[in-house]
């Protein structure tokens, strides 16, 4: 079973060519990691697949559901779930209602069976004591975890990550990525744009290389980092593997 | 997961600054006395500044008139500020021509919208609930001031004086944020038309001096309702005013709602949460927030605004007072009336500027840091 096919996708932001005939499937079950240079389109490429980024041209489905007018974009987000690179917790709310707010008010969950919900997932991550906490009581790695419980709480099929780590300081990675990491091994379906290629090597079924917009390899991690195809993916990986 | 404790275990113990805190005393000095020339410059000051403390005092409460009972007491020679003027004339003043016994109304009211005021002014009351509040204070207050279901009834024509300011400024308020709130979100619309007509509307009413905007409001209301249909002139007064706040506020909602961080959207969408339900629980809780020492300004300055709707013939808390001083008896008295309503205003507007500063410190320590 496919989670995500994009066929001929293209996108501009003007006259900029952010997404160059991409065509990317995701089955059920797998972790996809997207890295590449900066500005190479990864954070566009994961943002079209909930819709926060609208496509020009080509077709894209998700879930199942083939992404065209609001109506469609509306299936896609509640079974799509994204985390980001700062976290965008509702600063204004406790954790717990962070959690329980887009179950009740999408879902229509009951205050008490999101609350239920909630609590089981916090402890989970090893949070259950943080609940009554606003976001900026909580440290990055913390806020970080809490961010991906609340794309937990809608049960999501698919799971978009956008460099989840990068605004966390080193010693905070690694307790999202361990989380991630047991995510994608309970068979989670999961696309990550990440610089962490200790991740990706480890945990993803797949890595995806991008460059100015075009996806210019995917392959097994283990064929990607000890035998990459083409030049860019060379230098790349000299770059951050130093 | 928390730090292990030999990461946060002190290495070197802690000490005290070297200087220790300066005395009461030296501070006093480095603050007044810090060179002999600024020395002087305080001493100097510092005489000018008693003697003319002295010569208030002596005018405003030594040699001061308290009682009425004999207005030729204030004419005396030597005699000072002439208060018996307010003891006199307070209840005109306060409540312009409302009937004298139904004073209880007017002040009942009064106290009521205060009560409103005060309790929207506190942090863990705010909600969309606050509606609620000022659905039923502004209900209590109109029946307390038009009277029916048992009370005697009078018209918006018996209102003056501080009830009429106060009302005046509540409908203000609570009828021009919700208009803000929509201007606002209406600007930022992908809705052209919708966009169009809020743009039109905020720029008409901040373009235009309020006085004129509540002369349109006295001459265009009328035309555009029809002939024959007369509109009450309170009505119109409020029409002009709530346009005029609305607009500036929807402005600073509009900032607030710039000021957000764009991932608080972005979260909110990806939820799966549509506008409404977005803007309710996430974006407009949060923008609110920054923006309230600034909204709190714009809440004084309709206040102070409310003194301009003399000019179509309403006596408010300023009015009434000027049109209390008529009497021949205390025509001559007028500063010492000015001077206590002045107080009166002070106190309400210094209040609301205190509480902006307090607010905008609370709203700043509050504000949980977004991540980078
Ligand atoms: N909203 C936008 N409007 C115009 N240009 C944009 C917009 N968002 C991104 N871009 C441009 O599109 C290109 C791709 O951006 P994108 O954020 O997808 O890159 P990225 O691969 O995620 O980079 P990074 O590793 O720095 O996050 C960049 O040149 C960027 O400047
Ligand atoms: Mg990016």
């Amino acid at each position: 079973m496919t989670a995500i096919t994009m066929n001929q996708v293209n996108k501009w932001f003007g006259a900029l060519h952010v997404l160059r005939d991409i065509a990317l499937t995701v089955n059920q079950g797998e972790t996809v990691v997207v890295c590449g240079p900066s500005g190479s389109g990864k954070s566009t490429l994961i943002r079209t697949l909930n819709a926060l980024e609208p496509i020009d041209q080509g077709a894209l489905t998700v879930a199942g559901i083939r992404l065209d007018g609001a109506e469609a974009r509306r299936q896609v987000r509640r079974r799509v779930g994204m985390v980001f690179q700062s976290f965008n917790l509702f600063t204004h709310l406790r954790v717990i209602d962070n959690l329980t707010l887009a179950p009740e008010g999408v879902l229509g969950l009951s205050r008490h069976a999101a609350e239920a919900r909630a609590l089981a997932l916090l402890d989970r991550v090893g949070l259950a004591d943080q609940a009554r906490k606003f976001p900026g009581q909580l440290s990055g790695g913390q806020q970080q975890r809490v961010a991906i419980t609340r794309t937990l709480m809608m049960e999501p099929e698919v799971l978009l990550f956008d460099e989840p780590t990068s605004a966390l300081d080193p010693e905070m990675v690694h307790e999202v990525l361990h989380l991630m990491e047991a995510l994608s091994r309970e068979g989670r379906t999961m696309v990550c744009v990440t610089h962490e290629m200790g991740f990706a090597r480890n945990v993803a079924d797949r890595v995806v290389f991008m460059v100015s917009g075009s996806i210019v390899e995917q392959a097994p991690p283990d064929r990607f980092f000890d035998a990459p195809q083409s030049d860019a993916a060379r230098t790349f990986m000299a770059q951050v593997l130093h | 997961m928390t730090d292990p404790a030999h990461l946060t275990a002190p290495v070197v113990p802690a000490r005290r600054p070297p200087h220790g805190a300066p005395g009461p005393l030296a501070r006093l000095k480095a603050t007044y006395f810090p060179t002999p020339l600024q020395g002087l410059l305080t001493v100097v000051l510092g005489a000018l500044l008693v003697v003319l403390l002295a010569r208030l005092a002596d005018w405003a409460v030594v040699g001061a008139v308290w009682s009425p009972a004999d207005p030729a007491a204030c004419s005396a020679d030597g005699a000072g500020a002439c208060w018996a003027v307010v003891a006199e004339k307070h209840r005109v003043m306060f409540f312009g021509a409302f009937p004298y016994e139904e004073h209880w109304r007017a002040a009942l009211a009064c106290l009521l919208i205060i009560a409103a005021f005060v309790v929207s002014a506190l942090p863990r009351c705010w909600s969309p609930h606050l509606a609620w509040l000022w659905i039923a204070t502004l209900a209590l207050a109109l029946w307390l001031m038009l009277g029916g279901a048992g009370l005697a009834e009078l018209s918006t024509s018996d209102w003056g004086g501080l009830p009429l300011t106060l009302l005046l400024s509540a409908g203000t308020v609570s009828l021009g944020l919700p208009l803000a709130l929509v201007l606002a979100l209406g600007r930022n619309s992908t809705m052209p038309a919708v966009r169009l007509i809020c743009i039109g509307t905020i720029e008409l009413f901040r373009g235009l001096p309020l006085l004129a905007v509540l002369f349109m409001a006295s001459l265009i209301l009328p035309l555009f309702l029809g002939e024959g249909v007369t509109v009450d002139k309170f009505v119109r007064a409020l029409v002009g005013m709530v346009l005029f706040f609305g607009a500036y506020a929807a402005e600073i909602v509009r900032g607030g709602l710039q000021a957000l961080p764009k991932g608080q959207y972005e979260a909110a969408m990806s939820l799966g949460l549509p506008y409404w339900p977005m803007m309710i629980t996430v974006i407009l809780p949060q923008a609110l927030r920054i923006v309230v020492p600034a909204l709190v300004n714009d809440i004084i300055r309709a206040f102070k605004n409310t003194s301009f709707v003399a000019v179509i013939g309403l006596f408010d808390f300023l009015g009434a007072t000027k049109a209390s001083l008529q009497d021949p008896l205390w025509v001559r008295h007028t500063l010492e009336a000015y001077l206590f309503i002045m107080a009166v205003y002070f106190a309400f507007c210094w209040a609301m500027s205190r509480y902006a500063l307090w607010i905008e410190r609370r709203i700043d320590t509050d504000r949980p840091s977004h991540a980078p």
